[in-house]
């Protein structure tokens, strides 16, 4: 009786993207997706405790995942694991879009429900645990609801933002047949970190690999429905050396994709691994750099980390609640405040360049047959409709990537949760009018001439918060320095002084100082040639190293970036500050077996 | 699989653990009547657990240890002790609620821990400051790869260095803190030498068909279905198998080889004035044949249902001071807190702790009928097997028998390589879990009564005392769920220990089952009110967690009879019952 209710309320909203099954929910013949629907139904009609409101919306995720992964370290197994786990994330508001239990950090804050599902097809059991989590969730919204209209009682709102956007309905069927080869992780991670065997110079290494097979599920209470598989696999290659004077150097190799074929072979990976650690010995005796201030220009790697560490988390929209606590307000406001948020329509890059976010974009350009991009989604995790969105055009800040959670401004979504934040899909910064490689680096020379420099400076590689993150684990007490000064981008792994006459001359080791999102305006030039990167994307890369903070720092999402050389005009470079760790006094054991002097490197 | 894994380990063997230093907490699971067979292992065991490590592993440690201590001995704060000791665990566990399977997991890992030791046995790196602190007990966490010789020593040879800068540099502090602060009270130094110790044994795979275990967590979890009160109802089962090698300056090289099986269900319920009722089950084994039948787990868990189902519409009880008897079961936990924890050696010296029994070895602290002993050679005992065995603790010391009590004598503590007053040397109770510091901890813990009562006997002293007290009840405490113990100098030192099953006495004797009591108190006054024992011992298998992280114990004892006990309240949970009935499964379920 009541699942019969729950088709016929689900069908009245279905939007038309599925072909014949429209009068068919979405997944009909789906256990998980049934008992999922008929417990949705029940509770809005019938959940209500008296004096209070029944939910005006409640969303069901279940995330049904199969993951894998191994940790070696030059070719022998450190750790492993596999497993499989089915998890519910309820959503559900009281109140009214415009007003309700969310956005609120209430004196004991409130936690996102979670429960555990039966895998498997066992109605009943499934029914039972959505039945008990949607109950905790109602129970909490309540309350959230009344402590958040007690605290606003004997304040006036400023600004009237809505707590939840309108949002057409949309189904959505991204079931794979595909699926992850198990066992590959441990294989991957054996191979590639076998590439630093007899390597006396590193101080340490490990691989990483992981695989997730996951399917998610969603249904919500305005019709919107989905099943999508979202596979993904991940390799980190880490290494560490040490130089005479005590300066530890890091760097990696890292790849991402949505299947294993999405990934070099065990052995490409091994290759490119091997030729990290030689760049990284090299780095070992280039001379400092002490201090610079001048034209550089970012290559490859280092432009799409640049924008993806200082530009591309201004452009997400990032709702400040409603904070009790004032301490943790403070701390709040300090993290989630985006000057971009006020420069909607201003200027924010040269107006030769523009941003453009395309989560349905397959792959870069017009080449088929190169690896597809990361960050591709058809719906994101609210069930909004994935969709090209010009952020910024000819230079001025046209839109920021949303979810249904509006901030000042921007009133809806753009499809772009991915995780609890937004976050980039397929980000593209396009030049117009972009230099060819000898004109761009004609370009970079003829700035610093026109400042009395001897050389200019080119970066090639940046550091990243996910490589940095991995290494604190391993080297609990040297933390690469940051940095610093307003700035939070990671240390430069591979920087160039360059002479007129074309010579490069590696730099050791060097951090950038003071670029903020403010800086991109004074991009000189780019180039024309773009090149394809898969990073990591923190919403709040400040906060993503402090524990604690995963709530608030939103989910690390996987994406890809098409970017050109980017040239700036004045920016800073200096050495790392900080006391330097010493030598081992006991030589690498490989050095003892040589028979070799250790203090000689 | 994170997920599913977070979810459980407040069941398994990373079970939340209080490791703050004054107060310990223990998670307590009921006795076992002698082993049945698990019959449905045969011939699937996993294939890769038969993966040994290499052979070599003991040697290439031993001889990477040797090469660093050639250089750091002749520093000058010279390293004059290290050892490694590197645990691999290999995990197959597999969840469920309600009668369907949640999740599996299936992982091995190897952690490396380094004892590394700079100055002299007298004073060294981890001495306790007096201002400042002592040494932080968890540690990073590090790891090792045992199936490669060039993995093996990299790794060792890079934690060896940052262990070394860590100890030089708090050696230096030690020096100064000992320069500026009062003469210690406990002139004994820091660590006792040990001859060295070599064994070997084999590697022992874990028999795991995952498939037989999904149907037994569906099984045992299915009867809590019936139930609309029940609003959580899980199980594990769960399987390790630990490979320890341990290799020490001394020349001691050791590897051993356990299996850890468990089963372990849970459920909850709520009475309508909010408080959460939980009740567990576990059931431990050295072996899979040692876990119980499928019989054995349906009784336990039909005994769950009925005594949620009884305990949902219990009376609750008031505060309340009088005699009171504790179960086998319940007593085994009553004695591992208040007693066992207060034996362990560390305590007797650290500044911080209330050293309740330093000044006490020759004094009585037990009725003369008493003797404790703790015993981590016992493997088994009515036919149950014992957790907190082992052949070596961790600091590379053989397993022993210590008496720590004999007529109701305090004669001994547990020892760790820490040297105390009167008692220089280890006996074999140096314990830890990967990535922490090894202090002084239990094992198996025996308690002896040789003057034994039958149960009606107990009880018939239970209702003489009551009568004479002028009482209008006793207690009778069944089952306890754990609790934990404040042995420090800066809070009261107390224990207080959370029973799930207890009833109220009558004078007629019936017995009615109460819920909402903690039994609280402090130890010296306690133990001296227990007035009798009972004649059969209770075997408890369980997970303690204290400083040095979580370790397997076991306690073996009687029930005993209180002369007067303390009971408060128990904090109670404000929330409701969920608002809408169940889902209407059975009738909608049946269809399919």
């Amino acid at each position: 009786m009541m699942r019969g209710m729950a088709v016929a309320a689900l069908c009245l909203a279905l939007a038309g993207s599925g072909a014949a099954a429209e009068t068919v929910p979405l997944g009909d013949e789906d256990t998980v997706m049934q008992a999922l629907r008929d417990e949705l139904a029940r509770s809005m009609q019938s959940l209500k405790i008296d004096g209070a409101e029944g939910p005006y919306f409640i969303a069901y995720r279940v995330f049904d995942v199969v993951s894998e992964r191994a940790n070696a370290s030059l070719g022998s197994l450190l750790n492993r694991g596999t497993g499989a786990s089915r998890q519910l994330v309820v959503e559900l508001r009281v109140g009214n879009h415009d007003f309700d239990n969310s956005n609120y950090v209430g004196a004991s804050p409130s936690r996102t429900v979670r429960a555990a599902l039966p895998l498997g097809e066992d109605y009943d059991a499934l029914r039972r645990q959505i039945w008990l989590a949607t109950d905790r969730a109602y129970k909490q919204a309540v309350n959230d609801l009344s402590g958040k209209t007690a605290a606003l009682q004997n304040r006036t709102r400023i600004e009237e933002v809505a707590d939840f956007s309108r949002e057409e309905p949309h189904r959505y069927d991204g079931r794979d047949p595909e699926s992850i080869d198990p066992g590959r992780s441990e294989e991957m991670a054996l191979a590639v970190s076998a590439a630093f065997r007899g390597m006396q110079e590193l101080s340490l290494s490990e691989v990483r690999a992981n695989a997730q097979q996951s399917r998610t599920y969603f249904v919500d209470s305005e019709g919107s429905t989905f099943i999508a598989d979202r596979h993904s696999v991940q390799v980190e290659a880490l290494a560490a050396v040490q130089a005479a004077d005590g300066t530890e150097l890091q760097d990696f190799v890292t790849a991402y994709g949505r299947s294993w074929a999405g990934v070099p072979e065990p052995q490409a990976l091994k290759a490119q691994a091997q030729q990290m650690a030689i760049r990284l010995i090299d780095r070992r005796d280039a001379p400092y750099l002490d201090r610079y201030t001048g034209p550089v220009l970012f290559e490859g790697q280092a432009a799409a980390e640049l924008v993806n560490q200082v530009l591309a988390p201004r452009l997400v929209a990032l709702r400040m609640p409603l904070v009790e606590n004032p301490r943790m307000r403070t701390m709040m406001t300090s993290v989630l405040g985006n000057p971009f948020l006020d420069r909607l329509n201003a200027r924010v890059l040269p107006r030769f360049l523009a941003v453009v976010n395309d989560p349905t974009a397959g792959h870069a350009g017009d080449d088929d047959t190169a690896p597809p991009l990361v960050g591709t989604y058809s719906v994101d995790d609210d069930g909004v409709p994935a969709r090209r969105v010009s952020l910024i055009e000819r230079g001025v800040l046209k839109a920021l990537l949303a979810t249904r959670v509006p901030v000042p401004g921007i009133a809806a979504s753009t499809g772009s949760r991915r995780g609890e934040t937004p976050s980039p899909g397929n980000l593209f910064v396009e030049a117009r009018g972009g230099f060819g490689k000898d004109e761009l680096h004609e370009e970079l020379m003829l700035l610093a001439a026109e400042r009395d420099l001897d050389h200019a400076l080119v970066v090639r590689r940046i550091g990243t918060s996910a490589a940095r993150l991995a290494m604190g684990a391993m080297q609990p007490d040297s933390l690469p320095g940051m940095g610093g000064q307003g700035s939070s981008v990671q240390p430069l792994l591979a920087a160039y002084r360059v002479f007129p006459d074309g010579r490069e001359e590696l730099i050791r080791t060097a951090v950038l100082s003071g670029v903020t999102e403010a800086t991109f305006r004074d991009i000189v030039a780019a180039s024309e040639a773009t090149t394809r990167h898969d990073l990591v994307f923190f919403p709040l890369p400040a906060l993503a190293a402090m524990p604690g903070m995963s709530g608030v720092v939103g989910t690390p999402t996987t994406y890809s970036m098409v970017v050109p050389s980017l040239l700036f005009e004045d920016i800073t470079v200096k050495r790392p500050s900080g006391n330097l760790p010493q030598r081992p006094l006991v030589p690498h054991p490989l050095t003892a077996t040589a028979g070799e002097d250790a203090a000689g490197d | 699989m994170a997920r599913g894994k977070r979810l459980f380990r407040a069941l398994g063997a990373g079970a939340v653990g209080t490791a703050a230093a004054p107060s310990r907490s223990c998670e307590r699971m009921r006795a076992r009547r002698p082993a049945g067979r698990w019959r449905s292992l045969a011939a699937l065991g996993v294939a890769w657990f038969a993966l040994g490590a290499s052979p070599d592993t003991l040697e290439t440690m031993e001889s990477e240890l040797r090469r660093s201590l050639e250089v750091l001995a002749e520093q000058p704060d010279p390293v004059y002790f290290l050892s490694y000791e590197i645990t691999e665990d290999k995990v197959v566990s597999v969840y469920g609620s309600f009668g369907a399977v949640g999740g599996w997991n299936e992982s091995e890992q190897r952690g490396l821990d380094i004892d590394l030791r700079v100055g002299s046995p007298e004073l060294d790196n981890t001495h306790e400051l007096r201002r400042g602190g002592a040494l932080p007990h968890q540690r990073v966490r590090m790891q090792a790869p045992v199936s490669d010789e060039e993995a093996l020593r990299a790794t060792l040879w890079r934690w060896t260095d940052h262990e070394y800068k860590q100890a030089s540099e708090r050696f230096t502090q030690v020096k100064t803190d000992v320069q500026v602060t009062v003469a210690a009270e406990d002139p004994t130094g820091d660590f006792s030498e040990h001859g060295p110790e070599r064994a070997t044994e084999e590697h022992v795979a874990l028999e795991v068909d995952r498939a037989a275990w999904e149907a037994k967590v569906r099984k045992y979890t299915a009867p809590f279905r019936a139930s609309k009160h029940i609003l959580s109802a899980n199980a594990l089962v769960w399987a390790d198998a630990e490979t320890r090698w341990y290799v020490n300056s001394e020349g001691s090289a050791i590897r051993t080889a356990n299996t850890f099986y468990r089963i372990s269900i849970s459920a909850s319920t709520r009475a309508d004035d909010g408080m959460v009722l939980p009740r567990t089950e576990q059931f431990f084994a050295l072996s899979p044949g040692n876990l119980p039948p499928d019989e054995e787990v349906m009784a336990a868990v039909h005994r769950m249902v009925a005594e949620l189902d009884a305990l949902r519409t219990a009376p609750l009880v008031e505060p309340y001071t009088g005699p009171a008897i504790l179960s086998g079961r319940a007593s085994g936990v009553f004695f591992h807190e208040i007693l066992g924890h207060r034996l362990e050696g560390h305590r007797q010296k650290s500044v911080r702790e209330g050293q309740t029994f330093r000044r006490m070895v020759g004094q009585s602290v037990l009725p003369e009928t008493f003797s404790v002993y703790f015993d981590p050679t016992a493997q088994h005992m009515a036919g149950t097997d014992l957790v907190g065995s082992y052949r070596f603790d961790n600091e590379g010391v053989k397993a022993r028998r210590v008496p720590v009590i004999e007529n109701g004598i305090l004669t001994g503590f547990l020892m760790g390589r820490m040297p105390i007053e009167g008692f220089p040397k280890s006996n074999g109770h140096g314990r830890k879990n990967t990535g922490f510091r090894t202090v002084a901890r239990q094992s198996n813990m025996f308690v002896d009564v040789s003057e034994g009562h039958s149960r009606d006997d107990l009880k018939a002293m239970l209702l003489e005392a009551v009568e004479r007290e002028g009482k209008p009840w006793g207690l009778f405490f069944d089952r306890i769920q754990g609790g934990f113990t404040v042995t420090g100098r800066m809070l009261p030192n107390s224990f207080n220990v959370t029973p799930t099953v207890v009833y109220r006495i009558h004078p007629d004797g019936s017995e009615e089952m109460v819920r909402g009591a903690d039994l609280i108190g402090t130890p010296l006054t306690t133990f001296s009110r227990i007035v009798a024992a009972g004649n059969e011992p209770a075997v408890f298998n369980g997970t303690c967690g204290a400083e040095s992280g979580l370790v397997p114990v076991a306690t073996v004892s009687p029930a005993i009879l209180v002369a007067q006990i303390e009971v408060q309240k128990k904090a109670a949970s404000q929330g409701r019952l969920p608002i809408l009935p169940p889902p209407g499964v059975a009738a909608i379920g049946a269809s399919r």
